[in-house]
């Protein structure tokens, strides 16, 4: 009977023990295990206050659980000027550094050890009336060494749901990135583009303002006031080379609006958007609707989104220019035929002679004119013409030209006159550096006399059968320079059996080889010389040959418009 | 075409319920900004949305909801989520939105928590 009372003294120091330790080492929820700790420590010592740091660096501790202490100082850090394996009791002139856990009332600190190394401290308030006796620091060692292996598989546990959440965050990023991708693909409207880019930012980091400010062009707006930003869109894009915090930008005096403002707008960031390595615009973030702030890791995803946003932006635009120029080239190509449709499909047939015509334009509408057009009296008339500049307005021109010619045969007029008239049309119509070369000439099959005017064209050939060559030369000033003052001279030339004339364009001498030699008249004199038994059919073609040889390889640059007669 | 369907319905207590039906992603989140859309324009500030059926939701899904909390609560109203599948309330967690909504696990809790934020 006498061993009885100490077994039962045995019951009541173990059996709180024993359930303490099924308790803890049944659960791996750390805050549980240490807020168990800590209140049976407290219970047993009448304290009311306690704290366990953890370790989390080489010699770093933090507060990872407290009771009776202000919950600000949670997670707060502390560096350990050395690692105790015994009790640390304060004041104590090496943990100096700690004051900031003296301070909390605390004054001991207990190592937690598992296999033989600290893993943390339990730290309490030592009433200073009532110090610990033998017996409870017994109690306390022992409740520690209980629950050391079970803080150690809870801190494993956390770690393990911490890098999990982590691991689950960067999926769903990289998800969200790919979704995107995919979707942006699919998507042609810009409008639409930035709605779901606006949709899935929100979503994903949790804030509904931003603006997307571009450094050309219209920029967007969302819960953030246009003006300020606007005006300082410069700034800001020149600032932004990499995503920057708010907080960050330096405080030059040259910044020092621009972040105010910023801050008051509540953005936290700038995320610059690129292509090529060049900030063509910058996305002004806002704080997020919760107040967390942003990590470096929200940064680069953000600045990952918005560049696949930006760059299918501009995808967008460049598919809808491509859409518009394809437009306007199938515009042209309409302007060609017409245009094509106003130069001579047939030539008519001239009694004792032969004629062959053909215009090759550079671009697809081009400013060279040739005719045939029988007149009333039985002659001819035979028109060339080269039109100042290229494109749609020489070829407008040019179907001016036409048309004022085919109006002007039937009325009776000399060449000279009618060249007058043509020549003050074009003149009052056109600005000044807008002109014509322009030769024509009335050919009668009866007489074989040709009669022209030369108003500044390209001498024609006229090619006789012994290699003689003459320049169809008379006439006056280029067509739309000034008004007619000094009537055009006529000249007229008699065209016998075998004799050929040759109309050109300036696309023909001035044709240019890759090294951007002109072909010249003198050559095209050489040339045709060689060809003056020939048909004119057969020296048509082989003089386009011989332009077409030369300028091989080069652009052609002008249009090219030939037209050839020759008496049988 | 993934599928995806909103219904509208008022309960009794002045609460307006969006029930989301299938896939919410990027195609489909304008029919839920139309539905969100149409009951503010109605004056309709006190939602729930009830993801029941609710198999997926993208970010740009959730987009939607801050696009359009600021607005509600500014008039005195909430939006409140109820009967997520794990899943869904996994995505939800993950960015954060327990922190900003009210998120439960009824459509009956939501409408409680409505009742108790008129009484105060």
């Amino acid at each position: 009977m006498t061993h009885q009372p100490h077994t039962s003294a045995a019951n009541t120091e173990l059996l709180p023990l024993l359930e303490f330790s099924s308790v803890i080492n049944s659960s791996l929820d750390l805050r549980f295990i240490l807020g168990t700790l800590l209140l049976t420590v407290m219970g047993k010592l009448l304290i009311s206050k306690g704290v366990v740091l953890l370790k989390k660096g080489k010699k770093t501790f933090y507060i990872e659980n407290g009771k009776g202490v202000p919950k600000e100082i949670l997670r707060t850090e502390f560096e350990f000027p050395l690692i105790s394996k015994k009790k640390i009791s304060f004041p104590d002139k090496k943990y100096k550094a700690l004051q900031a856990i003296s301070s909390l009332g605390i004054n001991c600190l207990y190592p937690i050890l598992s296999q033989d190394t600290v893993i943390g401290y339990l730290g309490i308030a030592e009433h200073p009336q009532r110090p610990v006796t033998k017996e409870q620091q017994k109690f306390i060692d022992t409740l520690i060494n209980v629950s050391a292996a079970a803080i150690d598989k809870g801190v494993a546990f956390d770690e393990t749901k911490n890098s999990n959440r982590a691991l689950d965050g960067k999926i769903q990023q990289l998800k969200t990135l790919f979704d995107l991708g995919k979707e942006f693909n699919g998507i042609l409207e810009q409008e639409q583009l930035l709605k779901m880019f606006s949709l899935t930012l929100m979503g994903q980091v949790g804030t509904n303002r931003y603006a997307i400010c571009f450094k050309e062009g219209k920029s967007i707006y969302s819960r953030i006031p246009v003006d300020y930003l606007e005006a300082d869109k410069h700034a800001i894009c020149e600032l932004a080379t990499a995503p920057l915090f708010t907080q960050k930008i330096p405080d030059k005096k040259k910044y020092l609006k621009l972040k105010n403002h910023l801050t008051k707008e509540k953005i936290a960031a700038l995320i610059p958007l690129e292509l090529q390595n060049e900030v063509h615009g910058v996305l002004c973030l806002g704080e997020r609707l919760r107040k967390d702030p942003y990590t470096q890791g929200d940064l680069e995803f953000v600045y990952s989104l918005a560049n696949l946003a930006f760059v299918s932006l501009e995808n967008t635009r460049l598919f809808q220019e491509a859409v518009e120029k394809r437009k306007l080239e199938s515009e042209l190509l309409i302007a060609r035929e017409i245009q094509q449709g106003l130069l001579p499909q047939t030539l008519p047939d001239v009694k004792g002679f032969e004629i062959s015509g053909v215009n090759i334009s550079s671009k697809q509408v081009g400013g060279d004119y040739y005719d045939v057009i029988p007149a009333s009296d039985g002659k001819f008339i035979i028109v060339i013409g080269d039109v100042s500049g290229k494109g749609t307005p020489a070829s407008l021109l040019m179907a001016n030209v036409q048309a004022t010619v085919h109006a002007l045969v039937p009325v009776n007029l000399s060449l000279s006159e009618a060249t007058g008239r043509i020549n003050d049309l074009i003149h009052r119509n056109t600005s000044a550096d807008k002109f014509i070369t322009f030769f024509w000439g009335a050919l009668d099959p009866l007489t074989k006399i040709f009669h022209y005017v030369n108003a500044g064209h390209n001498p024609p050939f006229v090619l006789r059968p012994n290699g003689n060559i003459e320049r169809l030369e008379n006439g006056g000033l280029i067509l739309g320079i000034l008004k007619t003052s000094i009537p055009y001279e006529e000249g007229n030339v008699k065209l016998n059996s075998g004799d050929c004339v040759i109309l050109f364009t300036d696309g023909v001498s001035e044709a240019m080889d890759v090294s951007g030699h002109d072909y010249t008249e003198e050559r095209l004199e050489q040339f045709v010389k060689g060809l003056r038994h020939e048909s004119a059919r057969v020296i048509l073609e082989k003089i386009k040959n011989e332009i077409q040889q030369y300028a091989l390889g080069a652009p052609q640059s002008d249009d090219i418009t030939l037209v050839v007669f020759k008496a049988l | 075409m993934s599928d995806f369907k909103v219904m509208v319905r008022e309960r009794n207590d002045n609460i307006h319920t969006l029930e989301l039906k299938g896939y919410l992603d990027a195609h489909t989140t304008p029919v839920l900004e139309d539905a969100f859309q149409k009951l503010l324009s109605e004056k309709k500030y006190r939602i729930i949305v009830n993801c029941k059926d609710l198999s997926y939701i993208s970010s740009a899904g959730l987009g939607v909801f801050m696009a359009f909390i600021e607005d509600v609560r500014a008039e005195e109203g909430d939006i409140k989520m109820s009967d997520m599948t794990p899943k869904v309330f996994n995505i939800f967690d993950l960015l954060g939105f327990p922190m900003l909504y009210d998120i439960v696990k009824t459509e009956d809790e939501a409408a409680k928590k409505f009742a108790e934020k008129s009484v105060r």
